[in-house]
């Protein structure tokens, strides 16, 4: 476990995003507090340009663009994280289930994953903001139930490998149970496979997060989020290009900088297999 | 065999009705849908509308759908749903069919190549290429595309007009997809040139292009195909941002305008749609699936669990 670890804090690259992504974050959390405007005030001319006072300048509407793009970060960020993490727990819990119990209800558990992973996640995120109330931030529920099945099918297959295995056969042999077989050896050796699959669907989230922005559903108009932004951004490209090219610069640079941190635990991990 | 895809194109109906239940019970909690009348249908007669619990219109509806391909009515034209929503799938669908098939035609080869040359510096080019394409969101893409061959290059209309002007939506949609097969297909094949039988097979004097070719491909494209579905479902969603985007009146416009004026038939109705379309995906994936690994054909009496044992590939 040791040298995992230490393997992953000498991956350069991998540190420096999970560095960026942390920074990315405390500007998010941070800037509002400290801003003497909010992401609904209008707080001079409108379509300024870059200034000290607006360090991005004013939008159409004459709010200023930082707090925004911060506001939005936190919205579009925290959708992000939360679904990705709500589905990886989820995730993990039924594989484990589903691998431990077999028969009747795994393959139950199983069909029903097929059905949920052939709703194209965009589309279950919009169905889950329409029934549910519109605004309110429900389609997160979609998102996260899209980003379900890969994690249980990574953890059931992980599972019946290990229950498998020798050791667990021998830890069963000395008399262990199975919630305890379950912890000590099952959980850890899934563990850093989950969290590598936490990243990409993480990632996923955010897609469709802003995805869902841009096209206006989920997240009504005062409230940014950064695919929004970068929609009302577009309209003023010629004169003001700024207001959609720093959304979307930042929107790619948080999926590359989670791409990068899932490359970076696998990375440490297959040193320990010594191929790669 | 046969008989196994029979049972699997039999199984899409299901798949499908268990799609339409989740969305009227979903569609139910809803506070202010009209719960005793979910379908607008041309034949209703205005008295007896009220009279029917919410299983009893579910049930109606599977029934109407799949033996008079009967809809109902799009709420806000009043007239048949059917005909409207044939005509904005046949968009979609034409967008996503072709950018699908151009994805695989790129992609394979791309990884394929990056793999062979891994280590050195078209790797890592194609690397950085394939991480930085598949982060970038679809709607950012289809700007810088439109700014570089609509606006400036004046190539093509921004809006398209002619069947031309299709290129840059499929464009993008084909780069976002292209750049994850070729990263899965990448992975895959560097790992089977790692694998003993390719070693085994260059010392037996064959050439490095038919081991690679005949031998090492044929395990390598098994993660590939298997997420055949995945990227489907993701040039799907791009098909909305890209519809949305060039203002096309497909299948995802007209998704996201019945969610603003909470139109129910309609949005059922395109929701049954794209789940057909994705069960038929997932068919095809279980086919190529097939294609690519001999030992399942043998043992396919036992097949509801083979994508399942492929799918751990892709870690």
């Amino acid at each position: 476990m040791k040298r995992k670890e230490q393997a992953f804090f000498h991956n350069l690259v991998a540190i420096t995003a999970l560095i960026i992504l942390v920074l990315i974050v405390l500007f998010c959390v941070l800037y509002p507090m400290f801003a003497d405007t909010t992401y609904w005030k209008i707080s001079g001319e409108r379509l300024q340009r870059p200034s000290l006072e607006h360090p991005l300048g004013t939008d159409n509407l004459g709010r200023d663009v930082m707090v925004r793009m911060a506001c939005g970060g936190r919205i579009t960020l925290s959708v992000a994280f939360c679904s990705g993490l709500v589905a990886a727990v989820t995730g993990t819990v039924i594989g484990i289930i589903s691998g431990y119990a077999g028969g009747g209800v795994d393959s139950v558990i199983m069909r029903l994953m097929d059905a949920i992973s052939s709703i194209p996640s965009l589309l279950l995120a919009i169905v889950f903001d329409y029934a549910l109330g519109m605004g309110k931030g429900y389609f997160l529920f979609g998102i996260a139930i899209a980003g379900i099945p890969p994690f249980v099918r990574l953890v059931r297959g992980g599972v019946l490998e290990i229950s498998g295995s020798a050791y667990a056969e021998a830890s069963r042999a000395l008399g262990a149970r199975s919630l305890h077989v379950i912890k000590e050896h099952v959980v850890r050796n899934i563990l850093p496979l989950a969290a590598i699959q936490t990243t990409t669907s993480m990632a996923d989230a955010l897609t469709i997060c802003t995805i869902l922005g841009y096209i206006s559903v989920g997240i009504n108009p005062p409230v940014p989020e950064w695919g929004a932004l970068f929609d009302t951004g577009k309209e003023m490209l010629r004169a003001f290009p700024h207001l959609s090219i720093v959304p979307a610069a930042a929107i790619i640079l948080c999926i590359i900088c989670l791409y990068l941190l899932g490359n970076g635990i696998r990375d440490s991990l297959s040193i320990r297999g010594g191929a790669a | 065999m046969l008989g196994y895809f029979c049972k699997r194109i039999l199984l899409i109906i299901p798949g499908v009705m268990a799609v339409i239940l989740l969305i009227f019970i979903l569609m139910s909690f809803l506070p202010g849908t009209n719960t005793a009348r979910m379908v607008r249908y041309a034949d209703d007669p205005r008295e007896q509308a009220g009279s029917l619990s919410l299983l009893q219109q579910y049930g109606k509806y599977c029934y109407r759908v799949f033996l008079h391909q009967d809809f109902g009515l799009n709420d806000l034209s009043g007239l048949s749903l059917k005909k409207d929503l044939l005509h904005r799938t046949g968009i979609t669908v034409r967008i996503t069919v072709i950018s699908v098939c151009v994805t695989y035609l790129l992609g394979v080869p791309l990884g394929i190549y990056a793999a062979c040359r891994r280590g050195r510096w078209q790797d890592s080019l194609l690397t950085s290429l394939t991480t930085f394409f598949s982060a970038i969101p679809s709607f950012c893409l289809a700007l810088a595309l439109v700014i570089v061959f609509a606006v400036r290059l004046r190539w093509f209309h921004v809006i398209p007009q002619d069947p031309k002007d299709e290129l840059i939506p499929l464009a993008v949609l084909v780069v976002i997809g292209a750049a994850n097969v070729a990263k899965v297909t990448r992975a895959g094949m560097a790992e089977v040139l790692e694998k003993p039988f390719v070693l085994a097979l260059t010392s037996l004097g064959l050439s490095r292009r038919s081991v690679i070719l005949r031998h090492a491909l044929k395990s390598a494209l098994v993660p590939v195909f298997s997420i055949f579905n995945t990227i489907c479902a993701q040039l799907l969603c791009g098909a909305i941002v890209v519809e949305r985007f060039f203002s096309m009146s497909g299948l995802g416009m007209t998704m996201v305008r019945a969610v603003s004026s909470r139109a129910t038939t309609t949005l059922l109705g395109c929701a049954t749609v794209v789940a057909l379309i994705m069960s038929i995906c997932s068919v095809i994936t279980d086919l190529l699936f097939v294609l690519v690994t001999p030992s399942l054909r043998r043992t396919l009496s036992f097949g509801s669990s083979m994508r399942r044992r492929g799918g751990r590939g892709k870690i």
